[in-house]
């Protein structure tokens, strides 16, 4: 009886919003949930994607199977996004996430409902609070409630602090479109959301073709486009996205085109001013071409591979780390705390992929591939021939490694291979 | 669940009312004529029965969007599907598939089993036909020699994705 009541509640609460099509994972089927926008511009939940993620080689998109070697960050802006047009089901999508992370013991990184303003002001990630608690969750939730109202219900006073970029924002929010009739949904999402909430981090205002770095930092395509370094650097945390330039998020463009038709069409034609007076040039896919043949490599095929099975890297997200491993001695969490040589060597300071207490404090020791693992792994590879690779086989792997030195690898990369089980 | 249990039933045995237990096509007895004209038997039995199966096991499996999805089965059932777990193992189907009409395969019942991992839809479903079949695809096992069962396989798999991989 219990349960059914539950249930009603749910698909009572389903009802009650409707979900559009461009905002629903295509691997759960449902809202998403901590999004995290691919270089292929596919969005999908945090987990979908970690869990779909091959720990042995390339993974590919869900959708397009567009290859990439890096778990992006999750995308703050497109986060709050979500929680602000859909709040109901965010929450229940929060509290489900949750429980599974309780059962698992692997945690999504937390961000702070109060970094939004800032973020949208100077653009910094967020940083990760404790560990989550149902208690403090909706805490955090409730803040974050009230601070939609508090936006909502003073818009003039939001005018007067300037974080609207257009004089006449809040005429349109106040009386849209008078001649029409609107449903009552699109009001209210009207009502909530602001240009300031979807900007551009270095041009300050409307994305116009956005495009989502590997950090999770969202720009326009031409803000993107007309820098000339040979690597892509986000200029907001100074870290590099790999592999050219990252496709537009073809959902957000479309979505801010509804939300915002004038503003969108007033940032159109500033563009194609200038795109007329520069003119240019526009980038070919070579950096791609030339990314994916260094890429492509199989590794197993090198004669000293430096590859950890299962270990990510938790600031550029690289997956399996190819090279130096540093792993942090410090850190508790079941998940650990790794580095690549580059990310150790840069020293930057950015907050972990999982919900880690890091800090700058910590030590780290460096840790040796385990070569019997990668040995036995290409034992395997070449009696499967090409085929792909089970994990059970790696479980089997796992088992049979010896010392006690590996014995701490083994532990390590049973915890990841679990947690992709 | 007990409503797919019933249908799989009643197609089983209208099937065998309808023809003889020899007449079920069988690579060995299959006349001269079936093997030199197949018009795409690929894309007419593997795409519906994996258009069906795939899209609605998601569903189920995750427990999500589960009353709306058996709502819109009991309304509109497929005609030549019918499957459902048995049962409480929610992990393994018994599945009845009926030969589409104009196609060699037309009046035939073919038995398949589908048996999902612990971790679907990261991990593709192990589809296996339990009746023999003379199919370029299918094997004397019921294996089905399909890519996107095998490496190719993605956690989106989606109806439209399903089209253009088999059409």
């Amino acid at each position: 009886m219990e349960n059914n009541a539950f249930r009603d509640r749910i698909l009572e609460d389903n009802e009650h919003e409707e979900i559009p099509d461009s905002f629903v994972c295509c691997v759960c089927l449902d809202l998403l949930y901590k999004p995290i926008v691919l270089s292929c511009g596919h969005i999908c939940c945090f987990w979908c994607v970690y869990n779909s993620m091959n720990c042995l080689r390339e993974s590919q998109c869900p959708v397009c199977r567009n290859q990439y070697y890096h778990f992006p960050t999750v995308c703050q802006l497109l986060h709050f996004l979500l929680l602000k047009i859909y709040t109901a089901a965010y929450k229940r999508r929060e509290n489900q996430t949750l429980e599974e992370e309780k059962q698992s013991g692997f945690y999504s990184p937390q961000f702070d409902p109060d970094t939004c303003e800032s973020q949208a002001k100077f653009g910094h990630s967020g940083i990760p609070s404790s560990s989550s608690n149902l208690n403090l969750t909706s805490n955090s939730c409730n803040v974050g409630t009230s601070e939609c109202l508090e936006q909502s219900g003073s818009a003039a006073n939001e005018g007067d602090d300037g974080t609207i970029y257009y004089d006449g924002e809040s005429d349109i929010i106040g009386t849209p479109a008078k001649g029409k009739k609107m449903p009552q949904e699109e009001l209210s999402v009207q009502r909530k959301l602001s240009v300031a909430d979807v900007t551009c981090t270095m041009c300050k205002q409307l994305l116009f073709h956005p495009v989502v770095l590997n950090c999770g930092h969202v720009y326009c395509q031409t803000c993107v486009i007309n820098i000339d370094d040979e690597m892509l650097r986000c200029k907001v945390c100074q870290s590099p996205h790999p592999r050219g330039l990252p496709k537009v998020c073809l959902e957000l463009d479309h979505f801010l085109e509804e939300q915002f038709p004038e503003e969108y069409g007033q940032r159109r034609d500033a563009i194609e001013l200038k795109q007329i007076k520069v003119k240019p040039d526009t980038p070919s896919s070579c950096s791609l071409d030339n990314g994916k043949r260094v890429e492509n490599i199989d590794w197993w095929s090198d004669p000293d591979p430096k590859v950890h099975i299962g270990v990510g890297c938790d600031f550029c997200g690289m997956f399996p780390i190819i090279g130096d491993r540093y792993r942090c001695i410090d850190c508790k969490e079941k998940m650990g705390f790794d580095l690549c040589g580059d990310c150790y060597a840069s020293r930057s300071k950015l907050p972990g992929r999982f919900n880690q207490q890091h800090t700058s404090e910590h030590k780290f020791k460096l840790v040796p591939p385990n070569i019997i693992h990668n040995m036995m792994l290409r034992l395997a590879t070449a009696q499967l021939g090409e085929g792909s690779i089970d994990l059970e086989s790696i479980a089997n792997i796992e088992v049979t490694s010896d010392g006690a030195a590996l014995f701490d690898d083994g532990e390590d990369n049973h915890n990841d291979s679990e947690a992709t089980n | 669940m007990a409503s797919f249990r019933n249908a799989a039933i009643n197609i089983v045995e209208r099937g065998r009312k309808e023809g003889k237990e020899g007449e079920w096509i069988d690579s060995s007895t299959a006349p001269d004529i079936y093997k030199s004209s197949f018009p795409s038997p690929k894309s007419l039995i593997l795409f519906q029965s994996f258009f069906f199966f795939t899209f609605l096991s998601r569903s189920i499996i995750q427990n999500k969007k589960k009353k709306k999805e058996l709502k819109d089965l009991q309304k509109d059932p497929p005609t030549s599907c019918s499957a459902g777990p048995v049962a409480e193992d929610m992990f393994h189907w018994p599945t009845t598939i009926m030969g589409p009409p104009d196609s060699p395969y037309a009046r035939g019942v073919f038995l398949v089993t589908i048996h999902f991992p612990p971790d679907y839809p990261f991990k593709p479903t192990k589809v296996a036909f339990r009746t023999n079949v003379f199919h370029p695809n299918i094997n004397s096992n019921g294996s089905i020699c399909l890519d996107i069962l095998k490496e190719q396989w993605s956690p989106a798999l989606t109806i439209s994705k399903q089209q253009n991989d088999m059409g």
